[in-house]
């Protein structure tokens, strides 16, 4: 035994002994942009610097494994992780890099930057110190299976509000946003778009009506493919490749109206990257219309992907003008009209706590939430009862001041425990008489 | 003359302590791989759980928070029960069964016995989407069973108050083969004499299974419930996949996969850790104390009575159902592998082979067989050294804390998956054998030290099976004790070792967490992971993740019917400890 | 309680295990079912138990056909070759079991206990476990337990096979003396013909899955049916020939290439004239003459000495007729000078002379 492990120290050394460009990238992103974009970059590098390069990419499985293990690089050496790029995974992780400081800045060049706007839909597309720029954008809307619309009776729901509607009891499904990045971005943009007492009786009463918190963002579209609920909230993405996998005759996908939430997703390079150049280029690369245009043409278009349709929105205004007429999707994210404006930066510092008081209120509550939800709504009283039902434990400037304290994980837990037994007791209160 | 046997004696007594030497050597490594690849690793991780965070001290208070939570003390119970359920109906399941193959012989039966095994494997991810397709609101069952008239509203089999049996029965459905081959072994083992003896009294069958089989197929009985036991205790993929949170594994995995890892999360690893040690140890003094040997091994009589026509039809109808049902959620794989297009039908509207053409046309999955079936192969020879010599020392009571060596190979079974992973990453990062560069060697010893407890269970029962006689038989020629293991000990427990890595192959050929987070290079990917990134794939991905877990399926099916096959009634003696 | 055979058989496929056994064991009988191992002894009791089905026959207790009846209904005391004790039970549990079952009153239950046990000298060891005990003690436990219960036939496989030789000599005088006490009708399968002689009423020789003769232990071995038998039941020298008839002095007369004509007192029946048949004479009748008077007997032939063992008791004279071994045990034998290479002059009376039946498909079953 102990020569094969030998044998692979040293098969794990003599990889490293090649010397050539190359490029050490950790990523979440689906194969499918891995098959699409490196080929390109490869020839693109080989055109452009006239040198092979090797582009080596890893990943753990998803965006968190992979953010835990960079922090474990750092904390075995603070200086570098041997890792150059981390791409994609949505803004919440992103700025929760940012916080760590283990992103390094990066300003594009005029070339690159000229076509990539400061924001869309009153969401930046970049860091205020370059650590990270958005790469691709996503958006959130509402997925629903249209042949459960009909046997239920329900109507078409067209705004976050429809969901809210006790009609849809039992019939919604989310994703817990402790568990994923765009559920986490997507609850902070509608409470930050609503107003904060607004904003939590909506979430409150799409709660109510959820019949389960999923624990990744792409199982809300299974549950609603499978028929488990009428509704999701989804990711444009995800939903646009059932729709064309399932024709639009059965399901179908809104971006409700006037109240679009946008999730860019970004790329960075990482403190101490050792192929900081190379790392740039890269960059530079992800972010060109050429590369862009992968990102929103249909499969068989020249300059669209080869193997599979991406479906995502592009962050460069350009490739919109490019592509005119040819895209798999007429929305324009610059054209839309923005939701709100607001500091995601500013936001992000509370997006811990947040998440997990919306776990500690809504989905670890979630049972009796339901039930308290289900007795006032057959009382009829679900409207004026909402305002106590969605009350929070704690005001938007106790929630900041908390989180500076958030990394105390005794005062963390502990604060998270009372909210838990808060929440219950209301909701038990309210569902009898 | 008495000059010249002293001359022998000292010659082979040289020898003999080169041997012992080496022999105690090869435990003494093996302890320290299991420091080095199990408890080291282990420890940096659930350290956490006493570690203040904001002064770096030792603190209990993780603890309190826990158990000051209703969230995470009920999740211990809720576990707590589906192990208990999970355990009671594995037996009812498993015992006709066990029975009908340690008593009768009918046509059929190899192929039969060796079906009934085959639930045990169940790709992973698309699995989940298998149950989903047939037991969702709107899925198979339900449609069916409106279209026929039966139900007029959908009944929500996986939602709601279901939930907490919905896991049981899954978890029954797959672990039932291992109850089952235990229980099989426990009773082939009975020397058939004691029983007719009580026919001869007039004892009638159940009375007998009652007086003399059951007291007398208990231990082993123990032995398996309590691997089934600590299985459904600390089961993630289950309760996952229906939705029920409320249960410990799910909890754990919430916690330590929190972006900041909530050390209560760690807190409460400890705690499962605990609870197996101290499960395991209390049933290992309460029912292993009541070991009653044998007079005589069961001998192979002609005694098996054959099955008449409507004996035969009653087997069949029994085991083929059990199997049929256990293999609804594989059976929805085959499906959704084949479907073109399935939505909110009974069945796929229409079916293609295109999936099948995408897989062997996708490299992921031809490197994925292939790096599985090397990886899964050379963590099941290192399982073979590690688990026969533990299972050696601990049997034949070697070293001084071989109940503390015994606990601390069952830990695995315990352990979330993502702590001996992460551990690993944590504990080799840039030394040369970092993950990052090249992640083999912690793939195989994760593979291998997460299934060591099956390999240590079925070598340990293979050794106390084989009378200590026989061993000193062999020392009184001058035989040194690990001479005599090689020589006569493997040979005898061979059976067990075989059975045991069976299991240890098919259940790392099926592994999940280590793969997803140690193979992070497209090159090391296992067979898992590449089912992993279809099935991540947005539009055909599930579909073309099912044919690839279809084929994992083939390969692991064939290896447990042809193992079983060769090993035939030997196959039963696994677990027993 | 009589049992009986009626042309049973067992079959294995294409195997017979028992071919065609007709046996009947009388009422009070300590029967012996005598072969070497894989004669199908322990199948037939097997099936008398009903532990094993009957493919072709039936078989009788009494008038009542029992062939189609369980095990458990048979009313059986059985001692198993490895005694088939309950591992997880004491001594006491062991008999009370099949008491219980049979809803007898407590009382009756501990008489009945205490009786076995003083019969087999158990009282003191009631609270052990099997695994306590020393392989007599369990035997007895064994026979005990089956006992107790009082049974309407015993059945005894091989109970004293893993016993030592001075424990087995004190065994079977206590199963003669508890047969003698009880009277129970007792079927006593066995491959060791010392026991069967030494103990049994009657005994029947099973070879090859037929049986082949059934007689009192005397008749057994003075008047064996088959070569088989005169060989597997104590020594004996055979001498073989053609059958020629019966002479005027009633005696037959067997003409051998080797030996010459020999008169032999007794010949099993349908052996024809012209007939090839094998002679058997005991050692202990073939008679040494060392003073050479040769022609008063009739059967006499010279043999040189090749060997002789010293038996105590005798001495065994080991010696070659034209290539025929002959054996000769000798009691008391007088100073004599014989040594290798001698010939000696040997007779027989013609009464010690016993013409057997060849015997039948010896190499089926094993």
């Amino acid at each position: 035994m102990f020569k094969i492990v030998s044998i692979l120290f040293l098969l794990s050394f003599s990889m490293n002994l090649v010397a050539q460009d190359k490029v050490v990238i950790i990523s979440p992103h689906r194969k499918s942009i891995q098959r699409e974009f490196i080929p390109m970059f490869k020839k693109h590098y080989k055109a452009t610097y006239k040198k092979d390069v090797v582009v080596e990419w890893l990943d753990q499985g998803g965006t968190n494994d992979d953010i835990r293990f960079v922090k474990a690089k750092y904390k075995g050496n603070s200086k570098t992780s041997g890792i150059d790029i981390f791409w994609g995974g949505g803004l919440a992780s992103f700025t929760e890099l940012d916080g760590l400081g283990v992103l390094s800045p990066y300003k594009l060049p005029d070339t690159i930057a000229k076509d990539i706007p400061a924001s869309a839909a009153g969401i930046s597309l970049r860091s205020k110190n370059n650590t990270w720029h958005g790469a691709a954008m996503s958006s959130f809307g509402v997925f629903f299976n249209k042949r459960l619309l009909k046997l239920t009776k329900l109507p078409e729901p067209k705004t976050w509000s429809d969901l809210a509607n006790p009609k849809f009891m039992n019939q919604v499904t989310l994703t817990d946003p402790r568990r994923s990045g765009s559920a986490k971005t997507m609850n902070i943009i509608i409470l930050e778009g609503m107003g904060w007492q607004k904003g939590w009786e909506l979430l409150t009463a799409i709660a109510g009506n959820t019949r389960t918190f999923t624990h990744s963002s792409s199982d809300p579209i299974k549950a609603v493919e499978s028929g488990d609920a009428v509704a999701a909230m989804a990711i444009d993405f995800y939903a646009t490749a059932i729709i064309d996998k399932l024709g639009k005759q059965n399901v179908g996908f809104t971006l409700p109206q006037g109240q679009t939430v946008i999730d860019p997703d970004p790329i960075a390079i990482l403190k101490g990257a050792p192929n900081r150049l190379v790392a740039e280029r890269f960059v530079n690369f992800v972010l060109s219309p050429k590369a862009q245009k992968l990102l929103v043409l249909p499969k068989g278009n020249k300059e669209g992907p080869k193997n599979a349709v991406l479906g995502r929105m592009s962050v460069s205004k350009n490739t919109y003008l490019q592509t005119e007429g040819k895209r798999l999707s007429d929305s324009n994210p610059f054209k839309m009209k923005a939701f709100l404006k607001i500091d995601m930066e500013k936001v992000s510092s509370i997006q811990t706590i947040f998440s997990d008081l919306l776990g500690a209120v809504l989905v670890d509550t979630h049972k009796e939430l339901q039930k308290a939800w289900a007795y006032q709504v057959k009382k009829g009283k679900h409207t004026s009862i909402i305002q106590k039902l969605a009350a929070p434990p704690i005001t938007k400037k106790q929630l900041y001041e908390f989180s500076k304290k958030w990394n105390d994980e005794v005062f963390r837990n502990k604060t998270i425990n009372t909210w838990t037994k808060q929440a219950k007791a209301k909701y038990q209160s309210l569902s009898k008489g | 003359m008495s000059n010249k046997s002293n001359a022998v004696e000292s010659s082979s007594k040289l020898k003999r302590m080169i041997s012992n030497t080496v022999g105690y050597g090869t435990v003494l490594m093996t302890l320290v791989m299991l420091f080095f690849f199990l408890v080291w690793p282990v420890w940096i991780i659930v350290k956490s759980a006493f570690i203040d965070t904001t002064t770096g001290g030792f603190t209990l208070q993780y603890f309190g928070l826990m158990l000051d939570n209703e969230l995470y003390t009920s999740a211990i119970v809720n576990s707590l029960w589906i192990g208990i359920a999970t355990t009671i109906l594995t037996t009812i399941i498993s015992l006709p069964l066990a029975i009908i193959n340690a008593k009768y012989e009918y046509r059929g039966k190899t192929i039969l016995s060796g079906l009934l095994l085959v639930p045990m494997v169940m790709p992973p991810f698309v699995g989940a989407i298998g149950i989903q397709k047939f037991f969702a609101k709107y899925g198979s069952v339900n449609i069916w069973l409106m279209e026929s008239g039966i139900i007029e509203a959908p009944i929500d089999w996986l939602g709601g108050s279901n939930m907490f049996w919905a896991v049981v029965i899954l978890e029954v459905l797959h672990l039932y083969p291992i109850m089952y081959l235990n229980l099989t072994a426990a009773i082939a083992n009975i020397d058939p004499t004691l029983e007719e003896m009580a026919s001869i009294f007039g004892v009638k069958k159940w009375r007998q299974l009652k007086d003399i089989t059951w007291p007398l197929a208990r231990p082993g009985y123990f032995a398996g419930s309590i691997i089934v036991f600590i299985w459904a205790l600390t089961d993630l993929g289950t309760p996952l996949l229906v939705g029920f949170h409320e249960t410990m594994p799910v909890r754990i995995f919430n916690l330590v996969t929190d972006v900041n890892q909530n050390p209560v999360g760690f807190a409460l690893v400890f705690v499962v850790i605990v609870m197996t040690v101290a499960i395991f140890l209390s049933s290992k003094y309460l029912f292993g104390k009541n070991k009653y040997e044998m007079m005589a091994k069961g001998h192979v009589t002609s005694s098996q009575p054959k099955s008449g026509f409507w004996g035969t039809a009653a087997i069949y109808a029994l085991v083929l159902g059990t199997v049929v049902i256990a293999l609804i959620p594989h059976l929805s794989v085959i499906l959704t592998s084949f479907a073109d297009k399935w939505f909110m039908t009974a069945l796929p509207d229409s079916y293609t082979m295109e999936h099948y053409k995408m897989v062997f046309n996708e490299e992921l999955s031809v490197i994925g067989i292939k790096n599985s079936l090397f990886f899964a192969g050379l963590s099941t020879i290192v399982d073979l050294i590690l688990g026969l010599l533990v299972a050696y020392v601990v049997v034949r009571k070697l070293v001084p804390f071989h109940n503390v060596l015994d606990s601390l190979v069952m830990v695995p079974l315990a352990l979330p998956g993502i702590v001996l992973a992460f551990g690993y990453v944590v504990a080799y990062t840039d030394t040369a054998i970092d993950p990052l560069t090249n992640p083999v060697f912690l793939l195989v010893m994760a593979y291998a030290i997460r299934r060591l407890p099956y390999m240590v269970r079925s070598a340990s029962s293979g050794l106390e099976q084989i009378s200590k006689s026989l061993e000193e038989a062999s020392s009184t020629f001058g035989a040194s004790q690990f001479y005599t293991l090689r020589k006569i000990t493997v040979p005898l427990v061979f059976a067990n070792l075989i059975a045991g890595s069976l299991l240890c192959f098919a259940y790392a050929m099926l592994d999940v967490s280590d793969s997803l987070i140690l193979a992070m290079k497209d090159q090391f990917y296992p067979l898992t992971k590449a089912i992993y990134a279809l099935f991540l794939e947005q539009g055909s991905g599930t579909y073309v993740a099912s044919a690839l877990g279809m084929i994992a399926m083939l390969i692991l099916t064939s290896c447990i019917l042809g193992a079983s096959i060769i090993l035939g009634k030997k196959m039963g003696e696994l677990f027993r400890s | 309680m009589q049992v009986r055979f009626e042309n049973v058989t067992k079959s294995y496929g294409d195997f017979n295990a028992v071919k065609n056994l007709d046996l009947t064991i009388k009422s009070g009988a300590l029967h012996f079912l005598l072969g070497p191992s894989g004669c199908g002894k322990t199948t037939s009791l097997r099936m008398l138990a009903g532990l094993e089905t009957v493919t072709k026959g039936k078989i009788f207790f009494g008038d009542k056909d029992v062939t189609n009846l369980a095990a458990t209904e048979r009313g059986i005391g059985m001692v198993f070759q490895n005694y088939a004790l309950w591992p997880h039970m004491t001594v006491y549990k062991n008999i009370e079991y099949g008491l219980k079952l049979r809803k007898l009153s407590k009382d009756e239950i501990k008489n009945r206990i205490d009786e076995v046990l003083d019969f087999t000298q158990l009282t003191r060891f009631v609270d052990r476990l099997p695994g306590q005990l020393s392989g007599g003690q369990q035997q007895r436990v064994a026979l005990a337990r089956a006992l107790a219960i009082r049974p309407s036939m015993l059945l005894l496989d091989e109970p004293l096979s893993n016993l030592d030789a001075k424990l087995r000599l004190e065994m079977r005088e206590n199963i003669v003396r508890i047969h003698k006490k009880t009277g129970i009708t007792t079927l006593y399968v066995t491959h060791d013909q010392k026991e069967s002689l030494s103990m049994g009423t009657h005994i029947s020789v099973m070879h090859s899955g037929s049986l082949i003769q059934t007689s009192t232990p005397k008749g057994l071995y003075h008047r064996p049916a088959t070569p088989f038998i005169a060989n597997f039941i104590g020594e004996t020298n055979f001498m073989t020939g053609v059958y020629k008839g019966v002479a005027d002095n009633k005696r037959h007369i067997v003409m051998s290439e080797k030996f010459g004509e020999l008169q032999c007192g007794h010949c099993e029946p349908n052996i024809k004239e012209g007939d090839p048949v094998t002679v058997s004479l005991r050692p202990e009748a073939l008679k040494l003459h060392f003073d050479g008077n040769d022609k008063k007997y009739a059967n006499t032939f010279e043999s040189v000495l090749s060997d002789i063992i010293y038996l105590g008791e005798s001495e065994q004279f080991m010696m070659d007729h034209e290539g025929v071994s002959l054996k000769s045990n000798v009691f008391h034998s007088p100073e004599h000078s014989y040594k290798e290479g001698d010939t000696i002059l040997c007779s027989a009376k013609p009464s010690d002379m016993i013409i057997l039946k060849p015997d039948e498909n010896l190499g089926a079953g094993t």
